[in-house]
């Protein structure tokens, strides 16, 4: 029965590319041929694989038809991603993503980035993220209208370095970041044998386990594309952070006791941001003035870090990320901010965060005002 | 920033490991997996370099695999050492093959996890 159902879903997978494919040739402007591109291949590859799927001799169903309803499971969920994803985007281009294809493609000339410049959609229903199998960056509706949440674009910039760590360009940023890892994985290795020596430490033992796990799968990169981010854009990521955290964050020391989760606490994520914008001795005033409005917060709100806390996000660990990241990105020649490396757009948007502690109650006017003049000049 | 753009990473990397898993898979019920093949051979050091959490290696890739092939509470599937030692060797049998079908299982309970989420927020 199964099978005679993959006969005919498959079919009806190939006409669903058939119909896709149909779309994607429709007219766009010109920024989105790479993501055109980009989803028609998607469609080719997933012809050949439903192909394959359709073609195959099945002589052994009980070993080959779970492997072939996995194999079709995940075709589907390509095309669910070209439709949902590649061809969404480009069913709703609109003047708003026009201008922000026009700043990201400044903003990847002015930092050196490394990579062919991303697609911007304004199609998120959460907040900033990025698809680097489209290279298609996603932001919520309204962002192209404010200024100070705008330096996490370059946090999502550093996503897609991941995906592509082989390049011969990008070796001393892989080399910093395997490096980095692996420490890390020893630092836990060493507390799990401290653990093993004592009796009773299962508890222990799991919860290192989890933490470990949760660094390789997902803290780690994220580590690096917040220091990323600070050093392309310099204070305005860190306070951008500050910024996201008070309006959308939880518990800021909230450390997983029991199931993973995909982002490290914040307060951990500030630490290293603050460590790093130390670094650069222009910055360190700007880094006390960011600690300062931190400690306030979590003062105010009542924050206190869990004893599991400092141990699932030690100063060590710490240190080592923010040392690793410095090395790796500089390491790819990215234009780091810092004094009199000029570059409009990180000045803008690091202006906007002088202007709003300057009067707070009286920025949107200037932004207003200032997002005015960048849609009408071609700066952006 | 949203947790989008970190799923999607460990979405593609599940999804090499499972086609990985299913052509070695597919490769054995062909051959026996007697003599080992580029991706038999492949995922066999990958297995056992991932029982150390690729340290002495130094193997990203099997450091990745490791933290997939856990649960949601970071405990391992099963012994990847020996499994692995078996299909670098040719030596497997149809108990190796139940144990790479339950590392395929994982997978595609990762992958399919991971998608919900990924749809979830879209």
């Amino acid at each position: 029965m199964i099978e005679e159902y993959l006969a005919g879903s498959v079919r009806q997978s190939l006409e669903r590319v058939r119909q896709l494919r149909g779309i994607v040739q429709g007219r766009y402007p010109r920024e989105y041929d790479g993501l055109r591109q980009n989803c028609l291949n998607k469609l080719d590859q997933a012809v050949t694989e439903l192909n394959a799927l359709m073609g195959e001799r099945v002589v052994d169903v009980e070993i080959q038809t779970p492997r072939r309803v996995r194999a079709f499971k995940r075709v589907v969920e390509h095309l669910n991603n070209v439709e949902g994803i590649g061809v969404f985007a480009l069913n709703r281009t609109s003047t708003d993503d026009d201008f922000l294809n026009r700043l990201i493609t400044d903003v990847c000339k002015e930092i050196l980035y490394p990579l062919i410049t991303p697609v911007i959609s304004q199609m998120s229903q959460d907040y900033f993220h990025i698809y680097p199998d489209f290279n298609l960056l996603c932001l919520p509706l309204m962002e192209s209208r404010f200024l100070l949440h705008l330096p996490d674009i370059y946090h999502e910039l550093c996503h897609p370095l991941h995906r592509t760590l082989d390049l011969p360009r990008l070796e001393p940023y892989e080399k910093a970041y395997k490096q980095t890892l692996f420490g890390m994985v020893r630092h836990y290795q060493s507390e799990m044998d401290a653990a093993d020596r004592l009796l009773n430490q299962q508890a222990r033992l799991f919860q290192l386990q989890l933490w470990r796990t949760c660094w390789v799968k997902y803290w780690m990169e994220e580590f690096f594309c917040d220091l990323f981010g600070l050093l392309a854009v310099g204070p305005a990521f860190a306070w951008s952070h500050y910024h996201l955290c008070i309006k959308r964050g939880g518990d800021p020391f909230h450390t997983p006791l029991m199931l993973e989760t995909t982002h490290p606490a914040d307060d951990a994520r500030m630490r290293a941001l603050l460590q790093m914008l130390r670094t650069n001795e222009a910055f360190r005033k700007d880094a006390d003035a960011i600690e300062a409005a931190w400690e306030e917060f979590l003062e105010t709100m009542g924050y206190r870090a869990p004893p599991e806390y400092l141990q699932c996000y030690s100063g060590i660990l710490v240190s080592a990320v923010v040392a690793g990241a410095k090395q790796g990105i500089e390491g790819i020649g990215l234009y780091t901010a810092g004094v009199g490396r000029s570059a409009p757009i990180r000045t803008l948007l690091n202006d906007a965060w002088d202007t709003f502690w300057m009067n707070p109650s009286g920025y949107q006017a200037w932004e207003t005002k200032r997002i005015l003049e960048i849609r009408m000049s071609n700066v952006a | 920033m949203s947790d989008l753009s970190l799923l999607n990473g460990v979405y593609a990397n599940v999804e090499v490991f499972a086609s990985l898993i299913d052509t070695v898979i597919d490769r054995i019920r062909k051959d026996g997996g007697t003599a080992p093949g580029h991706d038999q051979t492949r995922l066999g050091q990958l297995l056992v370099d991932a029982s150390d959490h690729g340290q002495s290696s130094e193997s990203y890739e099997a450091l990745v695999l490791d933290s997939l092939l856990r649960s949601s509470t970071g405990a391992p599937l099963l012994n990847f050492e020996r499994l692995g030692k078996r299909l670098l060797t040719g030596s497997v049998d149809s108990s190796d093959q139940k144990l790479l079908e339950t590392l395929a299982k994982g997978l595609e309970s990762e992958r399919s996890e991971v998608a919900s989420r990924l749809r979830g927020r879209r």
